[in-house]
């Protein structure tokens, strides 16, 4: 038993474990949106134009997790405004700015020598540095989402299934799309400590993936794809504590073997029974 | 009495010299219509001839860019096949209850008391077996009627359905011609765009003939004149029935 609790001697390992399960929770449940809308690009493009508002915030040392959303909800917010010109399409409107941000972000770095080896920690997530200030507001913005998408979870479902439906109903289709962008990057912002910048997006997808693989119910996939996602963060991050591997890599490798053992167990279940059938009818 | 007679006949929408643009594309022009209650009116015309525009327009989510648009109550709606995410992980109940959302209205969750009426909707579309099912495993016809039963559960006084019988099967014709009698009975009005003029001229009671205007607006008879269909149709295929012909060269008079 020594190998589960013996890291939970330090206080460091205590706080990754709490910052994990958070991430876990939050990505898992927003990611299904992600997944389920086809939002992966979109995805990768806020966790990626967060970049300099972390720079900025570790550069006037401010809170990160503050400087990363200021700046990704200025940036769902472009995206959203570019992309209802028909000339622009949403591709184009997140390509044409989460390179521009990323770049703004690069330009930043090179001109703060001095904070090269901080911002290196969070395109890579430092999940054993976690303060409890960071704690504390990961904890709160982990309960503003999930209290918004608890909230308006039947909306954004009819505007995923059906956006036709949901204008014809007048419904403020472009605001709710908004507000979940908004979400998404606070579910982001909370992730970056512990899984780094680089690495968020696979919190938000491949929980909520495996998760889709097991059932045909919406409610029953955003709390699978958050049990999921807090197994993979709390495994990976034992694996990085005794094998002494990097935290964010470890928990996104789980989650990849746990999406891959759910395919295979969900593709080979049906061949399988439907050979014992033959095997019993021979 | 007399009072009351008179808002029954009132009609539940009416439209006034409305024109609606796509940028310079003009998709309707100075549309003028009165759409009475208790009323099933087909929407016909050739593709192109704004017939989704004018739904569109009469949800209130097309503004014209002159005329006016005046509803009477809510409206409900019917889109068209094959525009929704089917892979979405919604049962088919799930789908009848997202009809009653504004009803609920914003932060609430439906009720017991809509489950049970979305339960009801979907019996009267010869679905509530299906109701525990994914929305993505059922066939086009019975996502039609499903579509059918969510349009009932918004309840509106005035239904507009986009192409409900375009591929329907033969139980989602039935289901879809009882429901459309009932609704009239209801006092309701219901406006159907559809591509089968030898169908709307059978059910519908009331046929407006679209060509970027009207072309013609009244009981089947005379809106099916064959001067008419030949200005909004000519020289094109058009549906009567399973069966497609040639509508001959019309004087365009415009």
């Amino acid at each position: 038993m020594h190998y589960l609790t013996d890291p939970l001697q330090f206080e460091f390992m205590r706080r990754a474990l709490l910052a994990i399960v958070l991430t876990g929770v939050v990505s898992g449940v927003l990611g299904t949106y992600v997944v389920l809308r086809g939002l992966a690009f979109i995805g990768d493009a806020l966790t990626h134009a967060v970049f300099p508002g972390i720079v900025i915030a570790v550069a006037v040392g401010r809170s990160i997790l503050l400087g990363a959303l200021v700046v990704g909800i200025a940036t769902a917010l472009g995206i959203a405004t570019i992309s209802r010109n028909r000339r622009v399409s949403e591709d184009t409107a997140i390509g044409i700015l989460f390179a521009a941000m990323f770049a703004l972000g690069v330009v930043l770095v090179s001109t703060l020598a001095t904070y090269q080896r901080d911002v290196a920690d969070l395109l890579f997530g430092q999940i054993l540095s976690v303060s409890r200030t960071d704690l504390y507001l990961a904890a709160g913005t982990t309960v503003v989402a999930l209290t918004a998408t608890v909230l308006l979870n039947k909306e954004f479902s009819l505007i995923g299934f059906d956006r036709d439906m949901a204008e014809a109903m007048r419904y403020p289709v472009f605001v709710l799309d908004l507000v979940l962008l908004g979400l998404i990057t606070l579910a982001i912002v909370v992730s970056l400590q512990t899984i780094g910048n680089i690495l968020v997006l696979a919190m938000l997808v491949t929980p909520a993936a495996t998760a889709r693989l097991l059932t045909e119910r919406l409610a029953t996939m955003q709390a699978l794809s958050a049990m999921l996602g807090v197994a993979a963060g709390v495994v990976g991050l034992y694996i990085s504590f005794w094998w002494n591997v990097a935290s964010g890599g470890a928990v996104v490798l789980t989650s990849t073997a746990i999406f891959f053992a759910v395919f295979i167990a969900v593709e080979l279940a049906p061949r399988l029974r439907r050979r014992d059938h033959l095997a019993l009818a021979g | 009495m007399a009072a009351a007679a008179e808002i029954a006949r009132a009609p539940v929408a009416r439209l006034r010299d409305v024109t609606v643009a796509y940028g310079d594309h003009v998709a309707l022009d100075g549309v003028t219509l009165d759409l009475p209650a208790g009323a099933i009116i087909g929407l016909i015309g050739p593709n192109g001839a704004g017939k989704t525009t004018l739904l569109r327009t009469l949800l209130g989510v097309l503004q014209p860019a002159a005329g006016r648009v005046e509803v009477r109550g809510a409206v409900g709606y019917m889109p068209q096949l094959g525009e929704a995410a089917w892979g979405f992980p919604l049962t088919v109940l799930d789908v009848a209850l997202q009809g009653s959302y504004r009803r609920v209205g914003w932060l609430r969750r439906p009720s017991g008391f809509e489950r049970a009426a979305a339960r009801n909707a979907l019996a009267r579309v010869g679905m509530e077996d299906l109701a525990a099912r994914q929305i993505g495993r059922l066939s086009g016809g019975q996502r039609q009627r499903v579509l059918l039963a969510r349009a009932l559960m918004q309840d509106a006084r005035l239904l507009l359905l986009d192409e409900p019988l375009s591929g329907a099967d033969a139980a989602t014709s039935a289901a879809f011609e009882e429901t459309l009698g009932r609704l009239r009975d209801e006092g309701r009005t219901v406006v159907v765009s559809t591509h089968d003029l030898a169908w709307s001229a059978r059910r519908c009671d009331l046929l407006c003939l679209l060509s970027g205007h009207v072309v013609s607006y009244g009981p089947p008879a005379d809106a099916l004149a064959p001067a008419r269909l030949a200005d909004a149709y000519g020289g094109e295929l058009i549906h009567v029935g399973g069966v497609r012909i040639l509508a001959p060269e019309g004087h365009h008079a415009h």
